[in-house]
């Protein structure tokens, strides 16, 4: 059984078809408009947002250490478990380091718990979103990769 | 004499390569306007403002996998897509576009064949590329296409009533099937101030053969068969590189087949607006001599008709960017219960002024 739906009264400007024309009005307007809104990648970046969440990287001190201590922090909390960590000792008895630091990018998902959980400042996310690699090894980042020297 | 037969041989050839080079074009005008009327840029990365893309789909569409569906149909599903794309070009070798003349001796036809009832041979091929799309849908063994291909086949089936009305009108008020003859026709002015275009005219014909034109053509806002979004690709889905490649030239070869009768029935064919061709060919006979002033005019007036159905083509393209597309119900009342009344009423009417005046 067919419902018959009420519907609304058509006005003479609609049995005339104005609204048609004023919507090729307009689409014909932006046609000659000649303005776009795209960002013509790569030649053209869009700006990150302050704290964006790219690629990470270890920062070191003023004396050219690497800040992480190898408290496992960041591995504990990371959510697909990406981030492995060997420590070792050092000459100092209250601080360790790490031998081998490795973040598996393939697995990363890039939420920045990481960061957040770090004590010491040593973990941070930069502003790098467009790495590209021809093996999948490449995109596994040790120590050597992470390491950022300035600031 | 052999000359001749080369011109014979060479007109049509010019003719085949200026309509797939549009027809390779228009799919970058489509995107190109598209992408301006949505603020956006289209193509750009092949050559400047992208003007070598088709060339790329070419090469894209060449080097592509073939794939056959596992149905029992086989022959019917690589068959399909050619019938459609036949049917179509065969359709366009009736249009003339431009004004026949002779120079040196040698007769020089602006058309492909030069048929006499040019009218019926348009319609009666355009009718075949029904066949190619229900057996295209059917032999593909999926169910997106089937659908697609029935909605299509009912949609393009229900549209030819009211576009084979819109041309019977339009061969009472010319009294001709001859297509050269409809456009020459429209020389001369009506009352005085309008030229004596097939629009002016007749104004109801005109609007329900645009609108009938638009659904034969699958084109939006009557698309539900081939839309994207719904039926993935409609009848087109199981179809990849070369047959679909001509499923699309035979989707704009129809356009510029309905476009070129648009322009033939309609807007004056092509011929200026309130300038005879014979006056314009006396006005270069003035200047050069008789034979190169007609080959001018010949030239010039094809250039008219080029530009007047690259505008109903704009038309076409505008028209797809801006409107929604309607729901198949809706498709067939407006045909049903609109075109196709409002068709008849005026064949009626046309038929009674013309035994009025004439009789």
């Amino acid at each position: 059984m067919a419902i018959r739906v009420k519907e609304p009264a058509r006005g003479v400007k609609n049995r005339l078809y104005v609204e048609l024309l004023q919507g090729m009005w307009f689409t014909l307007k932006k046609l000659l408009g000649w303005t776009d809104v795209t960002i013509e990648y790569p030649e053209e970046k869009r700006v990150v947002y302050p704290r964006f969440r790219g690629k990470h990287a270890l920062t070191v001190d003023d004396n050219g250490r690497l800040r992480c201590l190898a408290c496992y922090c960041c591995a504990r909390v990371c959510p697909p478990k990406c981030i492995r960590i060997v420590a070792k000792e050092t000459d100092d008895p209250m601080e360790k380091m790490p031998e081998s630091y490795e973040i598996d990018l393939l697995r990363c998902a890039f939420c920045g718990l990481c960061v957040e959980a770090c004590p010491c400042g040593a973990l941070i996310m930069t502003e790098d979103y467009d790495f590209t690699a021809f093996s999948r090894e490449e995109l596994v980042m040790n120590i050597e990769k992470l390491r950022m020297d300035k600031r | 004499m052999v000359v001749q037969y080369i011109v014979y041989l060479g007109v049509p050839l010019i003719f085949l390569a200026v309509v797939f080079t549009i027809v390779a074009y228009l799919s970058y005008v489509e995107r190109k306007m598209g992408a301006f009327m949505q603020i956006r840029v289209g193509p750009n990365r092949a050559g400047p403002w992208g003007i070598l893309q088709p060339i790329a789909d070419a090469i894209k569409f060449l080097f592509k996998e073939d794939v056959i569906v596992d149905t029992k149909d086989k022959a019917l599903y690589v068959f399909a897509p050619a019938i459609i794309f036949i049917a179509t070009f065969v359709a366009l070798a009736a249009l003339p576009f431009g004004m026949s003349f002779s120079f040196m001796g040698i007769n020089v036809e602006m058309n492909v064949v030069n048929i006499s009832v040019g009218v019926l041979f348009v319609v009666a091929f355009s009718g075949i590329a029904v066949y190619g799309i229900v057996l295209g849908g059917w032999a593909s063994g999926s169910k997106y296409p089937l659908l697609g291909a029935m909605r299509s086949a009912a949609q393009v089936l229900s549209y030819e009533v009211p576009l084979t009305l819109t041309i019977a009108i339009m061969v009472l008020t010319y009294n001709t099937f001859d297509l050269t003859k409809i456009a020459d026709l429209q020389q001369g002015t009506l009352l005085g101030f309008l030229p004596r275009w097939g629009v002016f005219l007749q104004p109801v014909a005109f609007l329900v053969f645009i609108a009938s034109a638009f659904a034969e053509a699958n084109r939006i806002p009557f698309d539900l068969p081939e839309e994207e979004s719904v039926l993935v690709s409609g009848y087109h889905t199981e179809y990849s590189s070369m047959k679909f490649a001509m499923l699309f030239m035979a989707e704009y070869g129809h356009m510029i087949l309905a476009s070129g009768l648009i322009v033939l029935f309609f807007l004056g064919g092509w011929h200026l607006p309130y300038i005879n061709a014979s006056s314009i060919v006396s006005a270069f006979a003035a200047i050069i001599p008789a034979d190169w002033a007609r080959l001018v005019t010949a030239l010039l007036l094809f250039g008219v008709f080029f530009v007047k159905v690259c505008a109903v083509l704009f038309v076409y393209v505008w028209a797809r960017w801006t409107f929604p597309r309607f729901r198949f119900d809706q498709l067939m009342s407006i045909c049903w219960k609109v075109l196709v009344p409002v068709s008849m009423v005026d064949l009626v009417i046309t038929a009674g002024v013309i035994t009025w005046l004439y009789a």
